[in-house]
């Protein structure tokens, strides 16, 4: 029997697999827990479909689609298994000449398959391929009439080999590569060997560090250039004015920044996006938490932050300045998720400055959070904007139909989505409710995979953290993410008069496939009135 | 197309590398294809070693139990035997460089510019250059008349009691302990009695060669007088009498080649062996290396680069080797190493070992260096019978970028001088298997 990554949700398109609890070729029993995936950052232990004899196609630390083989459950001990086992029993047990078994039985095999057609092979073949567990039908056969023969066998052993050899982890690396690698926690997957048939030497393993350290600055340019506000800020006002005949223009200023993005994607480390935090309120927690001020910092915080951290022996040889940490579990998982973000959705980042000053009453009057405010604000002007609360799936544009708010939040070092289900619906006293124990286990990593499942929009609030804007990652597959910057008092026009007023900037990057640029300015200025006018929120809660 | 200037080990096997990929080869050879190395160097030099150990052994013969009396050494019939397997070499390597279809060209060379050489026949055109035009016998113009080359020793028709030779270095050290063996008094004029290469054991096979009677003598040679059959020569306040004195000083053969390749008396090249003119490359004795081992890899990494490949010289897993004494080193000498890395050492002494035991060789001693940290090996260093070929298996490790635990790990059949690498390689925690507990 089959068993396929599983879809833990609506939008899970692909889960990595963390752990395997049970061993090649172990027995597994229907409903035991067999191994443990990851996605949206939530480990979720997976059982086994059917009892039988574990045969695992896809190793740990591999991404798979969802609905693709990862496992299958077999009647009898896998073949290859008992080969191994063979083998390493080698040194102590004789060679024992492999069985012959009746051609009958094969077609068994055969029949349990996919296919039921008898396979053309000549005889040879087949008891090669018996010998090495290798089903003909996925043999190429170069015969008569397509027929298999036992050289076309070998060579499709041979091959596979190579390629398992190739999946199952680090084939062409050296020893001494593999050491310096694994105390540096470079992942080899990402170096290419110049050995023999490339094999990774250890030479490869310094340039690479060198390499990675060396595009860092360069890098960072690029990244900050396209993010100035003042480039987004001043077409901004234009944008809801702009009809139809001058909307090709905001294409054109993604063609421009569209070649920089891929620079980002290499590297191994990204901008540490977003964190949120329940400001002012409840200052308690804040101060309890000193890790998520680490987390939060923009930009680079990953350098400053480590090298307090690490220590490592004296530098050696070519090695470059500086210290790493291993790309690993969550990092990985946002490393790879931010970089496919930023590589495959068009980005766009609008701001717009909003006056706080009655939200701020609200909160005071309400004993709720800034945060609490936002995603009712958010959930209620998606509801009239269905295309921020949408997903891109395979060129369709799917607008979802429930409203689901992320909201980022810092753990550690680690950077989470909870998420708000069915936001909309809620009152701003049960949202309130829901965030605070989102966030309080999200801290305590107590998050079930429902927790963080099926966002549809995200929030990133670093306004505690004293930044005033920025410019946030969408969180895929969604359509778009809000950052919300610091609330200050500044002085603003109001009827003619200077008035001091609670203003915070609000940043909205889409993706600009799903969303052009006027539906989404007008989404944000909806959520800009709701916000300078609170009390709607409070209106639309008693149903 | 490629030329290639001189057909000694890193000229043929750069043609030969340079044919399996692709290109056609002329070689030119105003000599012998083969070289130094198969003419005048390596080749005769292990056959006239062969000779003088299986005179020297028959004197510890008798411990096992043979009883011979040695007869006069006859120095014309070591020559035949080393004519013999020297032209068995030369004709092989002929056959080989034919099957591969060089064209080899009987004649000197001279490259006037990046893609014309001239030859014997006239302008050659090509698109790569290698230059492997190796080295000469030096001998100062005043001293030729009563002096012989390293060449020409191998002419010798008689066996002289004594020799003096002059300048050291691998080659002169073998040639040294050849005459030894044959009980010639021998006195050697060196600054250093071995290539830098051999720091680390430069004074044990120098205590070797005196406790075997080697006369040591520093200065230079101010004259050289006939005296009857013999040649007195004055050295400083020294004067040494013997019957022939030995040149092995070597020049670098760097007529034909561009001035402007020229640095410092060699042809200066990158890891990729090309010189100042990416066209051209150098291999061998003229790029200031000068064992045919490192020749020959020079060669491959020249014709593969020349051939669009990016392969590279790493000078560090070349083993060097000195037949007699028997020696051998790889790698980083352990000042090197210590100014790179935090070294650490495992020793193994030939006399712990079983193998080496019943063969009576007993002195000698194996040193592997590696990086505490990575367990890196580094370099090693090994004295004693079977040097030149065990050594190989720790340059094989560190190709293979294997670190110190898997050399160790070696499965050895037992008893066999292999061991000594493994046990060397335990040594560094001290879990040698045939050592004391540390």
């Amino acid at each position: 029997m089959k068993m396929v990554m599983p879809k833990m949700g609506m939008t899970m398109e692909e889960g990595t697999i963390v752990e395997w609890k049970k061993r090649e070729g172990e027995f597994v029993e229907k409903g035991e827990i067999i191994l443990e995936i990851m996605t949206n950052k939530v480990n979720i232990e997976v059982e086994a479909p059917a009892s039988g004899f574990l045969k695992i196609l896809r190793g740990v630390d591999d991404v798979v689609l969802v609905g693709e083989v990862i496992a299958s459950i077999e009647e009898k001990v896998p073949e290859a298994v008992e080969k191994a086992e063979v083998s390493r029993a080698m040194e102590d047990v004789p060679w024992k000449e492999p069985e012959f078994k009746p051609v009958r039985q094969e077609r068994e095999v055969v029949e349990i398959s996919v296919q039921e057609e008898r396979t053309p092979a000549s005889p040879r073949a087949r008891r090669v391929a018996e010998d090495y567990g290798v089903l003909l039908e996925n043999v190429r056969g170069t015969g008569p009439d397509g027929a298999v023969t036992e050289g076309d066998v070998l060579s499709y052993v041979g091959k596979r080999k190579s390629q398992e050899a190739f999946q199952s982890g680090l084939p062409g690396v050296s020893p001494l590569a593999e050491r310096i690698a694994r105390e540096k926690g470079i992942d080899l997957s990402r170096i290419k060997g110049t050995g023999l048939e490339g094999k990774i030497t250890k030479e490869d393993v310094f340039r690479y560090m060198e390499e990675r350290e060396k595009p860092e600055r360069p890098r960072m340019q690029k990244e900050l250039e396209p993010e100035k506000p003042g480039i987004e800020k001043e077409r901004e006002p234009e944008i809801p004015r702009i009809e139809k005949e001058r909307e090709p223009e905001i294409p054109r200023i993604e063609k421009e920044r569209e070649p920089e993005i891929p620079r980002i994607e290499k590297s191994s480390e990204i901008e540490l996006e977003q964190a949120i935090e329940k400001p002012m309120i409840r200052p308690e927690p804040v101060s309890q938490l000193p890790p998520i001020q680490t987390g939060a910092t923009l930009a680079e915080p990953e350098h400053r932050v480590e090298e307090p951290i690490m220590h490592l022996e004296k530098p050696l040889g070519p090695e470059p300045e500086g210290k790493t940490l291993p790309l690993t579990g969550i990092r990985k998982l946002t490393a790879e998720r931010m970089s496919r973000s930023k590589r495959e959705a068009p980005h766009l980042t609008l701001g717009m400055d909003v006056d706080m000053t009655e939200a701020s009453n609200l909160k005071t009057s309400l004993a709720v959070t800034y945060t609490d405010i936002l995603v009712k604000a958010v959930a209620l002007a998606l509801r009239t904007h269905p295309q921020l609360n949408s997903t891109l799936s395979e060129n369709r544009i799917v607008l979802r139909d429930t409203i689901n708010i992320g909201i980022a939040v810092a753990r550690g070092e680690d950077l989470l989505v909870p998420v708000i289900h069915r936001a909309d619906a809620l009152s701003l006293k049960k949202i309130s409710q829901a965030t605070a124990d989102i966030i309080e286990r999200t801290r305590k990593d107590q998050l079930k995979d429902t927790d963080v499942l099926d966002g549809t929009f995200t929030i990133s609030n670093l306004g505690m953290y004293d930044i005033d804007f920025f410019t946030p990652i969408i969180n895929p597959p969604e359509a778009a993410i809000l950052g919300v910057g610091r609330i200050t008092p500044r002085p603003v026009v109001v009827r003619n008069r200077i008035e001091i007023r609670e203003i915070a900037t609000l940043s909205l990057s889409f993706d600009h496939r799903i969303v052009n640029g006027v539906p989404a300015a007008l989404f944000l200025k909806e959520v800009r009135n709701l916000l300078e006018h609170p009390y709607r929120l409070l209106m639309e809660e008693e149903p | 197309m490629i030329t290639i200037l001189g057909g000694g080990p890193g000229g043929y096997t750069a043609a030969i590398r340079a044919v399996q990929l692709g290109a056609e080869v002329t070689l030119l050879e105003k000599e012998e294809v083969g070289g130094t190395c198969l003419n005048w160097g390596c080749v005769p030099s292990k056959v006239f070693l062969k000779g003088s150990k299986m005179y020297s052994q028959l004197k510890f013969a008798e411990s096992y139990g043979v009883f011979a009396k040695p007869s006069p050494f006859d120095m014309r019939r070591l020559g035949e035997r080393k004519n013999e397997v020297k032209q068995a070499l030369v004709m092989g390597l002929k056959n080989v460089l034919r099957s591969y279809g060089v064209n080899i060209v009987h004649g000197e060379g001279r490259m006037i510019d990046e893609h014309t050489v001239v030859g014997p026949g006239g302008n050659i055109a090509c698109d790569k250059i290698i230059l492997a035009t190796g080295c000469q016998p030096e001998v100062p113009h005043l001293f030729q008349e009563l002096s012989v080359t390293y060449k020409d020793v191998f002419q010798l028709q008689y066996l002289p009691r004594s020799v003096l030779v002059v300048n050291g270095g691998v080659f002169a050290v073998e040639m040294a302990w050849f005459f030894l063996e044959l009980g010639s008094q021998v006195t050697m004029v060196a600054e250093n009695v071995l290539e830098r290469d051999f720091e680390d054991i430069e004074t044990r096979i120098a205590s070797y060669l005196q406790n075997r009677g080697v006369k040591f003598v520093q200065g230079r040679i101010a004259s050289i007088k006939k005296q009857g059959e013999q040649k007195l020569v004055e050295i400083g306040e020294e004067e040494i009498i013997a019957e022939e004195l030995i040149w092995m000083n070597r020049k670098r053969v760097l007529e034909g080649i561009p001035r402007k390749l020229v640095q410092h008396e060699s042809v200066a090249v990158n890891e990729h062996m090309q010189t100042a003119f990416p066209a051209v490359y150098a291999v061998g004795d003229i790029t200031g290396s000068y064992t045919a081992g490192d020749a020959m890899a020079q060669g491959v990494v020249a014709a593969e680069h020349a051939m669009g490949n990016t392969t590279a010289y790493n000078p560090r897993t070349v083993p060097k080797v000195l037949y007699a004494p028997e020696a051998a080193v790889i790698g980083l000498t352990e000042r090197e190493a210590s100014e790179e890395y935090d070294v650490v050492k495992g020793n193994f002494p030939y006399g712990a070992s079983g193998r080496a035991q019943t063969v009576g060789a007993i002195r000698g001693r194996v040193t592997i260096l590696a990086d505490k940290k990575y367990g890196e090996i580094l370099g090693a260093h090994i004295v004693g019978k079977g040097a030149s070929e065990l050594i190989q298996l720790i340059g094989f490790a560190m190709r293979l970028e294997a670190t110190i635990d898997e050399l160790s790990s070696l499965l050895c059949a037992h008893p066999t001088m292999v061991e000594m690498i493994r046990d060397a390689g335990l040594d560094i925690h001290g879990n040698a298997f045939n050592l004391p507990r540390k």
